[in-house]
């Protein structure tokens, strides 16, 4: 007759599998020790105030990846000009399950006020993911309001051009 | 008339549901979306008016509800579902098995325990929809995605909401359930016609785990994406990489290539052959198939019964090389294909194969746990040269 109790157990294999990837997402520390995730790109940016350059404003950028929080800052110069360079993880990326996210800032002070320059969660860690291959080159005018540019990966508000 | 989400978006939702940054959507993602869905939250008002996104954080995962707006999703609901590590350690747990659902679907422990840890909560939120919600899309990836087929099969079993139509988006999702639970969900969701199941050619994950789980819908009609490569990836598995290669797919019915059909006489052919072959995506695939082919001919067409006996020091991988064992000495129509499997797999493993092969429990169990072993390493080397790139 024909037995019909589950063969419960013979789930071995599908766990051997899963045992698999995650014995290789822990073993590809080693692998990809060299490959940091790059957090926030380089940037380079021109501030306007009503037109006229925002002199020795300053501009503090953030991220926040997994439990990682970096945050640094600069100033404008005489001609409104700020750079930050690349920001790289402190740890190698790892592949599974982790879905890459950086939450990045830039924000600028003055007067008293802060201006939301750039606000959006990029993903994908290589050098200019945010714009999905374009350099972060900004023109960024304090009195535009913020708007919302929608790419294929990323959705971005700021108050900046590039 | 019920709208299907388009692949773009559902990828694009199942991209963002890892963006919730302490139960809030950042003003962009919920003006991407503003259109379609409601992902503001209660506390954050957008024009004056309070949001409606509900999240359920857990260890274990996330469940987002959100309400549909506009003219194609207004009256529906979205649930985006994603796991955390922690499901990860649960379904790598080797001493986990199949659970019985409420309405005794058998799924897999692991998968079903994150989904149980959120279903209290997700059905005292939808409670209030009951009887007014046109549609609900239920969308997720990977470990997200198992949660949905949970989800869309406990929604439609449970009558928590009524009448409302089910639509199940997955993307690289493992599989989730045995055989039963995939045919029954197939058949609730429209004969399987509102399942949208998304994998590239050569993610590793759908891959996983194995019989005796299967995927939903449990024949064709999943929407299987080129990659490059023949081996298992670690990186088209990414969910960015899901949005890229649909980023021109404007609707279903632009996506033609689907999952190809592996037919019996196509596994009894390459089960009989003696070619070498090499460890590729189709040849585990391959693999599997055959597998399960001479799996269900031991188990139903001899009637071997595996006995539980978890805690009895046997292991499962004993239990499964017992059973092919007894079905290869008890019928003369099972033991060859139970021969032929472990000859093609001597084959993959490279190993020379004696004319007067004799087949034991023990010799299976190696060849198993060889096998696994090489698929470990091969996994191993498709990451590693991802990543050395």
């Amino acid at each position: 007759m024909l037995n019909k109790i589950v063969p419960t157990n013979l789930i071995f294999l599908s766990v051997c599998f899963l045992l698999c990837l995650a014995a290789c997402s822990n073993s590809q520390g080693d692998a990809v020790a060299m490959n940091k995730a790059n957090l926030f790109s380089a940037t380079e940016g021109v501030i306007t105030l009503a037109g006229a350059p925002l002199q020795n404003a300053e501009v503090i950028r953030t991220v926040r990846w997994r439990d990682e929080n970096h945050q640094d800052s600069t100033a404008t110069d005489a001609d409104g000009n700020f750079s930050f360079p690349d920001l790289m993880s402190d740890r190698s990326l790892s592949v599974l399950p982790s879905e890459f996210n950086a939450f990045q800032k830039i924000i600028v002070k003055h007067n008293n006020e802060t201006f939301l320059l750039w606000e959006t969660v990029k993903a994908d860690p290589v050098s200019n993911g945010e714009l999905e291959g374009e350099a972060l080159r900004f023109t960024c005018e304090l009195n535009e309001e913020p708007r919302f540019v929608h790419l294929l990966l990323n959705s971005i508000e700021t108050r900046c051009h590039w | 008339m019920s709208v299907t989400i388009p692949p773009l978006q559902a990828a694009s939702l199942a991209q963002v549901v890892y963006q919730l940054q302490d139960s809030f959507f950042n003003r962009a993602t919920i003006d991407r979306f503003k259109n379609s869905w409601d992902l503001s939250h209660p506390e954050a008002k957008v024009d004056g008016k309070s949001g409606t996104l509900w999240v359920i954080k857990k260890q274990t995962g996330f469940g987002i509800v959100a309400e549909g707006r506009g003219d194609q999703f207004g009256g529906d609901l979205l649930i985006l579902l994603r796991g955390t590590d922690n499901t990860f350690d649960w379904a790598t747990d080797a001493t986990a098995g199949i659970s019985w659902t409420e309405a005794s679907d058998k799924v897999h422990t692991g998968f079903y325990k994150c989904f149980l840890s959120m279903k209290t909560e997700l059905e005292q939120k939808l409670s209030r929809y009951k009887g007014k919600i046109r549609t609900v899309h239920c969308v997720g990836h990977s470990l997200g995605g198992a949660l949905a087929s949970l989800c869309a099969n406990w929604l439609q079993t449970s009558n928590l909401l009524g009448q409302s139509k089910v639509q199940l988006y997955t993307f690289g999702s493992p599989r989730v359930g045995t055989e039963g639970f995939a045919k029954k969900l197939t058949h609730q969701l429209d004969l399987g016609t509102d399942i949208y199941r998304v994998f590239h050619k050569t993610d590793v994950v759908p891959m996983v785990p194995i019989w005796p789980f299967f995927h939903v819908p449990l024949k064709n009609h999943s929407y299987c994406l080129n990659s490059p490569g023949s081996l298992p990836s670690g990186e088209f598995h990414k969910m960015k990489n899901y949005v890229l290669s649909l980023s021109k797919s404007k609707d279903w019915g632009t996506l033609v290539d689907l999952e190809p059909p592996v037919s019996e006489s196509a596994i009894e052919k390459w089960l009989a052959s003696d070619g070498v072959y090499a460890l590729t995506i189709n040849s585990l695939n391959m693999i599997n198939s055959a597998l399960v082919y001479v799996i269900k001919k031991v188990l139903y067409g001899a009637g071997v019964l595996v006995q539980n006996s978890v805690g009895l020091g046997i292991t499962l991988l004993d239990q499964l090389a017992m059973a092919l064992a007894k079905g290869y000495n008890l019928a003369k129509d099972t033991s060859i294909w139970v021969l032929r499997l472990m000859k093609r797999i001597m084959v993959a493993l490279g190993m020379k194969i004696k004319k007067d092969l004799e087949v034991t429990a023990q010799l299976i169990k190696f060849l198993l746990t060889a096998l696994l072993e090489k698929v470990h390493r091969m996994v191993k080397t498709a990451v590693d040269f991802v990543f050395s790139e």
